[in-house]
């Protein structure tokens, strides 16, 4: 899209499966600059001065006053966006954390489809000034979307890496460590493509291969299996 | 000792133990809040809020805003006393909600109020764009060019400068402040955050502008009379008082009161300084 710029997290991927706090301070720093830079030179073409599309407009007003439109349509109750965001908080912190399977992701996916359906009736009172309720009616639409993308990724990759831990994939597989996974939004919901990562440059590769993390083989014999058990075991525990 | 099997991992445990502990105490909190708008009718609405353990003013706040009124318009962001957003009067004590314990309230009723000195915009929101604007008027730091040489400054510096750099800008001392809150002096009046930056400034070995006067003149100084309101809502504990606006009004004193220089300026000139 042009125009567009992101910096920090949202910028993805730079970590590989690494999202330690901390990390994305140097993002900040590094992708900040740039996209402040590029956005800047992006300001002054004449590409910047695009007409924006009247109905494309119109549209993205009503979609977000329908919440503020009174009564929901049709015979299901009007649902709280704070209840909605309650409950999607509760399904990723149940299902899709650190720890997760196929059969805990699919809870997961099935639960934020649900929540999807239910935001469509979402109402909230008031008007538009200063409405947290509101904000949040958007909000929670964002955040179906994002939490969707991480549970339909979660599912394909079918290996432990990074913050994640599949139970039913215990090891890293390196075939894994080539691609990365990309959503897009299709004719029929969300879709996922594997996506080839681009080569590491040869100036960088060997502070990489100095990494025991990077080639599963380096790996002490059973580490991540071992971890998770006694994870697992932890978790067990009353 | 006997030896106990190692339980099979079973990855999919739920962790409704985790989850069932909600906390709730049984007790009940009465949450007067003023809602309202400038130019409409403002009032205080009762919220009965379910009391968890641990809970702070934000948090039954919040819980208002999911269960029972998705309208009440509040500013907060890190819930961990830092950002500086979510400064209210509670009971009629300016603080931070996310820092208020609700078991640390006498029992009965708490009100939650907005800071009253800033022009209201909605509920709990008010407009405290003015301080921003008093900000842009103080000079930032400069040092003089560089000459190559690496700075060396004595850590003691350091450790006064950093006192004064732990100020999150919640304007809790701008709501105390006399001077602002009855006198409504904010036109001449810099307000004790800003003296706090100012101070901060003059005491930097390496800056090298002079802000005495404007901190007299534009900035009221003298309009402190030193009752350390300012000092007590602190949130992060700075001495205001003490270690910023007494020593700044005594450089103040310095180049204006000073006898010994009166009469050196009379001879010499303002340079002589």
């Amino acid at each position: 899209m042009p125009g567009l710029y992101a910096a920090g997290e949202v910028a993805g991927g730079l970590h590989g499966a690494n999202r330690l706090g901390g990390n994305s301070l140097g993002d900040i720093l590094v992708f900040g600059r740039r996209a402040g830079d590029a956005a800047a030179a992006f300001a002054r073409t004449d590409g910047a001065t695009r007409a924006i599309d009247d109905a494309q407009i119109a549209a993205e007003q009503a979609a977000l006053l329908q919440p503020l439109g009174g009564d929901a349509n049709g015979s299901a109750p009007a649902e709280n966006p704070y209840k909605l965001h309650e409950d999607l908080q509760l399904a990723m912190q149940d299902d899709a954390g650190i720890g997760r399977s196929e059969e805990s992701l699919q809870r997961a996916l099935a639960a934020i489809l649900t929540l999807r359906e239910r935001s469509a009736r979402i109402r909230v009172a008031g008007g538009r000034a200063l409405n947290p309720g509101w904000h949040t009616c958007r909000e929670i639409t964002n955040m179906l979307t994002i939490s969707e993308a991480i549970v339909r990724s979660a599912i394909e990759r079918r290996e432990s890496r990074g913050s994640q831990w599949r139970f039913d994939h215990l090891e890293q597989d390196a075939e894994f460590g080539k691609i990365n996974f990309v959503t897009r939004r299709g004719d029929d919901g969300m879709g996922v493509a594997s996506v080839p990562l681009i080569p590491l440059p040869d100036r960088l590769r060997p502070l990489l291969e100095r990494s025991r993390f990077y080639d599963a083989a380096k790996l002490p014999k059973g580490y991540l299996t071992e971890t998770a058990r006694a994870v697992g075991t932890r978790r067990k525990k009353k | 000792m006997a030896v106990v099997d190692q339980p099979k991992p079973s990855v999919d445990a739920p962790i409704e133990d985790v989850l069932t502990a909600s906390g709730l105490t049984g007790e009940t909190l009465t949450l007067r809040v003023l809602k309202g708008v400038p130019g409409g009718d403002t009032a205080e609405v009762a919220y009965q809020v379910p009391v968890v353990a641990g809970m702070v003013i934000l948090d039954a706040v919040h819980y208002v805003q999911h269960n029972l009124d998705t309208d009440l318009a509040c500013r907060w962001n890190c819930k961990a006393a830092k950002c500086g957003s979510c400064s209210a009067e509670v009971n009629g004590h300016p603080v931070l909600m996310c820092k208020t314990r609700v078991d640390d309230l006498p029992a009965g009723p708490v009100t939650v109020h907005p800071l009253k000195s800033f022009p209201l915009i909605k509920d709990l929101v008010t407009d405290v764009s003015r301080n921003y604007e008093v900000n842009r008027e103080i000079p930032p730091f400069t040092a003089a060019p560089d000459d190559g040489t690496p700075w060396r400054i004595p850590q003691q510096d350091i450790d006064r400068l950093y006192e004064f750099r732990k100020c999150i800008e919640c304007f809790l001392c701008q709501d105390v402040c006399h001077i602002l809150r009855s006198h409504d002096y904010s036109d001449r009046f810099y307000g004790p955050r800003f003296f706090v930056r100012v101070a901060s400034l003059e005491m930097h070995p390496k800056d090298v502008l002079d802000r005495r006067d404007q901190t007299r003149d534009q900035g009221g100084l003298g309009y402190c009379n030193i009752t350390k309101c300012c000092t007590e809502v602190c949130p992060e504990h700075i001495h205001i008082t003490d270690n910023a606006i007494i020593p700044l009004k005594e450089r103040v004193a310095d180049v204006h009161w000073d006898p010994v220089r009166f009469v050196g300026r009379k001879l010499f000139g303002r340079n002589a300084d």
